[in-house]
């Protein structure tokens, strides 16, 4: 690997460019999810309030422009929920800008810029985390750029959310979560530790991430007796600190560590079940929609003088998803990497079963329940159970999810349920393999399974609370993209055409992106909103 | 031919190709920017371009046909829509409009000019065995205005009614009632240009770099 790839950092200047681009002549001020909440917690960083209060923080009607007669309604900041860190950084260009001017169309963009060099970073870590994997300059950097092709991510890139900054941090947690399963070197862990604490410290989706990497970590972890304690202690304890900073001051104020906006409210809608839910709300097919790209947001429709004032601008639909030829391409993607990755892991794992232990100078609780697995006829019979689940799970959930379409549901749920199918096998990937590339090849899909079975728990909870399903949000995935990124292009690896494949898949992506811009993104913004 | 040869020219490739596939997909079809739910049909839509190269403008309300009872036997067939245009609609005279029923598909059933409109008033008939395809779909109601030149708001109410009989405005089957604010802009500003052109200049250099970078490794 070359030590100064040159086209990795241009390429990545470049998606800075383009989510700077976007920035400040496409996102309207205000169009990107929750931008008031998020530019409101900012602004309330530089005027010396670093910890606003849930409840007490408010978002001003006049944040994006000023408008003449406007009467302040006092509408609360929910944004204030998530720890501070992204704000803080965010805060720096704002202050800066701000010496020099107090034009707001100018201060609005300022923030915006930690989004889009966020991006920028992103495809660079990436690109790291796959020539450390192995992979030649050019497919690294193929891989790497897939994300940047995703409407949503630039969309994101380009405006004041802490939710690509997350994702930075989850990407440099998993490059050295994949050095540290790769090389075993304990810094590694700790580096791991240090970046989930930023993630911690980031949003409090980030939690989650924090207890599946933690578990990876310990899980892995190949010490003996007391030093494999005090590792795993000092590590579990770096990276969950933040997060505990922050339970601890939600225990302070609200009396609850996980206390979130809408905590209070009382369950309203009884006898539905899980199952109920399944069945009748769209769930997997609006992730998959808005993981693509739900664009817009209308922030400063959200007041109901800034309506009344701007009302020009807040007729209408305020947010939409790209359909047609730019989702098509990406769901039929999708599910072509979604079936190399299941092929790779029923293949791996399959060639385990035949595979035993070998005794090793350290322990490991992978290596102990390895062993614990020792016999191949019992790894057999493990796969074979697990494969009978998974096949018996995709079927029932092809039957029963709510489907207005097979047309246009085909791929996306074909895309969901067979990564849950891969990520459920992997499970006998990550307790019998002795290769750490083929574990991490499982690492990845299982991961996000976990992660999209709690948000659908958690829509169903809403549906119970609200009466209508909320919080299908797919940028919600996008700290568990890294690994997933990983686990793909380990899983195809040893595909003879493998770099032709990604360089295909690319061509395609970014095809998809320029349509979606061109023929949805672009034009709404400019003709709708504006 | 050295590396920057070679990605200024497959960038430049790239990007004439991806301008002409966007165009050729694009110019006959209509996007939606339809909100993940059902809107309300209260609530008044926004313009809707067709694309970046089509020159027309698009403005669509969805609707579930389920809450629509095409086969009313109150009503006559084929359905008729009365298309009302209020008193803003002399800026329009001129203008041509096309109206719609258009499925989850884009599966247009019905297109019409509005030439047949006088005096504020038209009736558009749907033919029954079309509207039967449309049956238990997700349907956008789509007016368009080719050539837009206004700037001024009309509003656009339409009732299905018997065949033969006057319209009832906000009558007795007012489930298709829909408000439309007609709000006429240009067809392609040149921000909106300068906008795709900048974004797929971008994307073919880094596929460029990407691709250049493949192809000098895998003969390396």
């Amino acid at each position: 690997m070359n030590n100064r790839p040159w086209p990795a950092y241009l390429v990545a200047t470049l998606f800075a460019c383009l989510a700077v681009f976007l920035a400040i002549f496409v996102t309207p001020t205000g169009d990107l999810p929750d931008e008031s909440g998020h530019y409101a917690y900012v602004v309330d960083m530089t005027k010396g309030r670093p910890f606003p209060l849930l409840g007490q923080a408010e978002i001003p009607p006049n944040l994006w422009r000023d408008i003449e007669g406007v009467v302040d309604h006092h509408r609360k900041n929910y944004i204030v929920q998530h720890p501070p860190l992204y704000y803080g950084i965010a805060a720096i260009p704002y202050a800066i800008v701000h010496q020099f001017t107090e034009d707001k169309h100018i201060l609005a963009r300022a923030p915006r810029m930690v989004s889009a060099l966020s991006l920028g970073l992103l495809v660079l870590i990436l690109f790291r985390m796959l020539a450390f994997l192995g992979f030649a300059e050019g497919t690294a950097l193929a891989g790497a750029s897939l994300i940047g092709f995703i409407p949503m991510v630039t969309h994101l890139a380009s405006g004041i959310s802490n939710d690509l900054f997350l994702t930075l941090m989850g990407a440099l947690a998993t490059l050295y979560l994949v050095k540290y399963v790769v090389d075993g070197q304990i810094r590694h862990a700790y580096a791991c530790a240090f970046w989930l604490a930023c993630a911690g410290a980031t949003k409090m989706t980030a939690w989650i991430l924090i207890a599946a990497y933690v578990g990876i970590l310990l899980f892995e972890m190949r010490k003996r007796g007391l030093l494999w304690i005090g590792h795993a202690l000092a590590v579990s304890l770096l990276s969950v600190s933040t997060a505990l900073w922050w339970m601890r001051r939600n225990i302070y104020h609200f009396g609850d560590p996980f206390y979130i906006h809408g905590s209070h409210l009382k369950q309203m809608v009884f006898d539905y079940s899980l199952l109920d839910y399944f069945r009748q709300q769209p769930f997997f097919e609006w992730l998959m929609y808005h993981f693509y790209a739900l664009i817009g947001f209308s922030g400063y429709c959200q007041t109901p003088q800034t309506a009344e004032q701007v009302q020009r601008l807040c007729h209408g639909g305020k947010l939409f998803r790209v359909e047609g030829p730019s989702y098509l391409v990406f769901t039929a993607l999708a599910l072509v990497c979604v079936l190399a990755l299941l092929a790779a892991i029923t293949r791996n794992a399959w060639r385990a079963t035949a595979v035993r232990p070998e005794a090793k100078g350290w322990i490991s609780l992978q290596a102990w329940a390895s062993s614990l697995l020792g016999n191949r006829s019992v790894r057999k019979l493990f796969f074979v159970l697990l494969f009978t689940l998974g096949t018996a799970g995709v079927a029932f959930a092809l039957i029963n999810s709510h489907n207005a379409s097979w047309a246009r549901t085909a791929l996306p749920f074909g895309a969901s349920f067979l990564l849950a199918f891969a990520g459920f096998l992997g499970i006998a990937s990550v307790f019998t393999s002795e290769q750490p590339h083929q574990r991490l090849t499982a690492y990845g899909p299982l991961l996000l399974t976990l992660f999209v079975a709690l948000l659908f728990y958690q829509g169903y909870k809403a549906i119970l609370l609200a009466g209508s399903p909320h919080g299908i949000q797919g940028r919600y995935l996008l700290p568990f993209v890294p690994l997933l990124l990983a686990s793909f292009m380990l899983a195809t690896k040893t595909f003879r055409y493998q770099a032709q494949l990604l360089l295909v898949i690319c061509l395609c992506m970014g095809w998809a992106y320029v349509n979606a811009y061109a023929t949805y993104v672009i034009p709404f913004f400019q003709h709708v909103r504006i | 031919m050295s590396k920057l040869i070679k990605t200024l020219l497959l960038t430049a490739a790239l990007f004439a190709g991806f301008a002409a596939l966007t165009w050729s997909l694009s110019r006959n079809k209509v996007q939606h920017f339809g909100n993940t739910m059902v809107l309300d049909q209260k609530e008044i839509t926004a313009i809707k371009p067709v694309g970046p190269f089509g020159g027309q403008f698009l403005l669509s309300q969805k609707i579930d046909m389920d809450h629509i009872n095409f086969r009313d036997e109150y009503m006559d067939r084929p359905i008729c829509l009365s298309l009302f245009l209020d008193r803003n609609f002399p800026n329009f005279q001129h203008v041509p409009f096309k109206i719609a029923l258009v499925g989850d598909h884009l599966n247009v059933v019905k297109l019409f000019n509005t030439a047949v409109i006088r005096n504020n008033f038209g009736l558009l008939c749907f033919e029954d065995a079309k509207l039967g395809e449309l049956k238990d779909q997700q349907v956008s109601i789509q007016i368009s205005a080719e050539s837009p030149s206004q700037t001024k708001i009309a509003r656009v109410i339409m009732t299905p009614h018997k065949k033969g009989h006057a319209a009832e405005i906000d009558g007795v089957v007012s489930n298709l009632s829909l408000p439309f604010a007609l709000e006429v802009q240009q067809p392609i500003s040149r921000h909106q240009w300068m906008s795709f052109v900048v974004i797929n200049l971008i994307v073919s250099l880094v596929l460029a770099i990407v691709f250049v970078q493949s192809f000098s490794r895998t003969r390396s």
